[in-house]
């Protein structure tokens, strides 16, 4: 498989003993829409930090682009080029005291000439809409303005893949939408994506590619239809279907002779409530 | 008081004028109101720094009068202490007893063998102390007023400052900002649910929201780490400067 990057069973634990991750192997396919689904304590934000080397895990590998991944100071800045990483919590992530300043942070870090970096810069704050907000102190914007200026933060250092924790959590229904237009225009300029979600019926809409976790464990990767309409076993792992594939269900229970698999978007499920109308 | 000072160093009229042009004639300023021997002079600094803190940067008058009171508060407090002396002498002998300020005698207080006066040089020694201290206040506020942290820091570094005290500088800034929302949503989170429903409870409340806000601090800070390390964080924090319209 042409995997971006590449876990095979990786294991990390925190100091105080707490196994985070036990025995982890997947694939993030290079160009795709990756989401990574999981109750709250899964896994995921502990994965996302192997992903960029962060947190070493205690045994395991990671290849990115085909290649063994070390510790080394080399081999973690080659890492943090190509692999960005959006936290959860923009708070954490902003540090400076200008949003255009905050943004010039990582391209100069890697070395990129003053005009070059100025040119970054200039195409982060307008793909991300944060251009008005330019000279703002970071602590005036915000929570979804904070949010849209970190990931402008990790767009102009241009990673080849790029790695973020719950972007759409606390936004309100326009600000996600804002995010997800942004993400679908970075995927087109070719930047893979790798996204924690807990919306099922953002994934249906959004991934090519699904990863579950439960207690430190993929217990599935593939397409979203493998596993988004498989109603009880998502309900096993704390997660709810995509709201069509409940409906589906629901409208069969009620007596509808609906056939074939639950239908993960709004279209399907109407297509085939259409079809099974008149034999009623 | 801060908090605004922050707020309208960012929307003032004269942000974006040069912070050395600023700093320059606030420092011009500031010695002319210090070094001169007419008190008058501090006086009309300070009033003109007023009007141009008004007119110029458009900062209203009442936002600069309220956080001038502050120190100038605590200098009253101070430059009164001069005006008095203390004296063995019983105040009609040695010490002139000239009227000060159209009384006919010098204001006297009899404290056990000493005697606290008020003199007419001491008078004026303290007002010119004063008028000094208030003028000089003013200017340096219009400097703070004015000037938001991003060009204090530039300025700073191309004054050779180390990297390192300008970072420190940087994150205290940042940080001041985000330990004050924790704080306030924490001390917040806490009244709504009774924390401070008596002197007793509030004494509680605020020792949990102190430890608390320690080891959130702690926290912060090691997120903080990560999350710069994963933007290729080295040894320093390099920024872009300002570039700015007006030259």
């Amino acid at each position: 498989m042409n995997g971006m990057l590449t876990l095979r069973d990786v294991h990390f634990a925190y100091a105080d003993g707490t196994p985070a991750l036990q025995g982890v192997s997947l694939d993030i396919p290079r160009g795709g829409k990756t989401a990574i689904v999981g109750a709250n304590g899964a896994g995921k934000s502990t994965l996302f930090l192997t992903l960029n080397g962060t947190l070493r895990p205690s045994q395991g590998e990671i290849k990115l682009d085909g290649r063994l991944m070390t510790y080394g100071r080399r081999d973690l800045e080659q890492w943090r080029r190509q692999v960005g990483l959006v936290f959860q919590d923009p708070d954490v992530q902003l540090f400076s005291a200008s949003v255009e300043q905050d943004i010039s942070f990582g391209p100069l870090n890697m070395g990129l000439t003053e005009d070059e970096v100025r040119r970054r810069v200039e195409e982060a704050l307008i793909a991300t809409g944060t251009e008005p907000l330019r000279n703002r102190p970071v602590h005036a914007l915000s929570y979804g303005q904070k949010k849209r200026v970190s990931i402008a933060g990790v767009y102009a250092m241009q990673p080849d893949v790029m790695v973020l924790d719950e972007p759409l959590a606390w936004l309100d229904p326009a600000g996600q939408q804002e995010i997800l237009a942004l993400l679908a225009q970075l995927h087109r300029a070719g930047t893979t994506l790798v996204m924690a979600v807990h919306q099922m019926d953002v994934v249906a809409d959004w991934a090519d590619m699904v990863i579950v976790l439960q207690a430190g464990q993929v217990i599935y990767q593939g397409a979203p239809q493998g596993v988004l309409a498989q109603q009880e076993r998502l309900l096993s792992v704390g997660l709810t279907p995509p709201w069509p594939v409940q409906v589906f269900h629901d409208l069969r229970l009620a007596g509808l002779p609906l056939e074939g698999e639950p239908p993960l978007t709004r279209a399907a499920l109407t297509e085939q409530i259409v079809r099974a109308w008149p034999k009623k | 008081m801060m908090l605004a000072i922050d707020h309208w160093a960012w929307a003032n009229a004269w942000r974006d004028r040069s912070p050395a042009l600023k700093t320059g004639v606030t420092l011009a300023a500031l010695a002319m109101a210090v070094f001169s021997p007419w008190p008058a002079v501090p006086v009309m600094i300070g009033l003109a720094t007023a009007l141009a803190v008004t007119y110029g940067a458009k900062i209203p008058a009442k936002v600069f009068w309220r956080i001038w009171l502050v120190p100038a508060a605590f200098l009253l407090v101070g430059t009164v202490t001069v005006a008095f002396s203390l004296s063995t002498a019983v105040p009609d002998g040695s010490v002139p007893t000239e009227g000060v300020w159209g009384l006919p005698w010098a204001p006297s207080l009899q404290l056990g063998p000493l005697y606290l006066t008020v003199t007419p040089q001491g008078m004026e020694q303290a007002l010119t102390l004063l008028a000094r201290a208030m003028g000089a206040t003013a200017v340096s506020l219009a400097l703070m007023l004015t000037t938001p942290m991003v060009d204090v820091l530039m300025l700073l570094r191309s004054w050779r400052m180390p990297p390192l005290v300008l970072d420190l500088m940087l994150l205290v800034y940042r940080f001041i900002f985000v330990l004050f929302e924790t704080t306030e949503s924490m001390y917040r989170s806490q009244e709504a649910r009774l924390g401070y429903a008596s002197w007793r409870y509030g004494r509680r409340s605020v020792g949990i929201l102190a430890a608390n806000l320690l080891l959130r601090s702690f926290l912060r800070a090691q997120a903080l780490y990560v999350a710069l390390a994963a933007r290729g964080y080295h040894d320093e924090l390099r920024v872009l400067p300002r570039r700015r319209s007006a030259g």
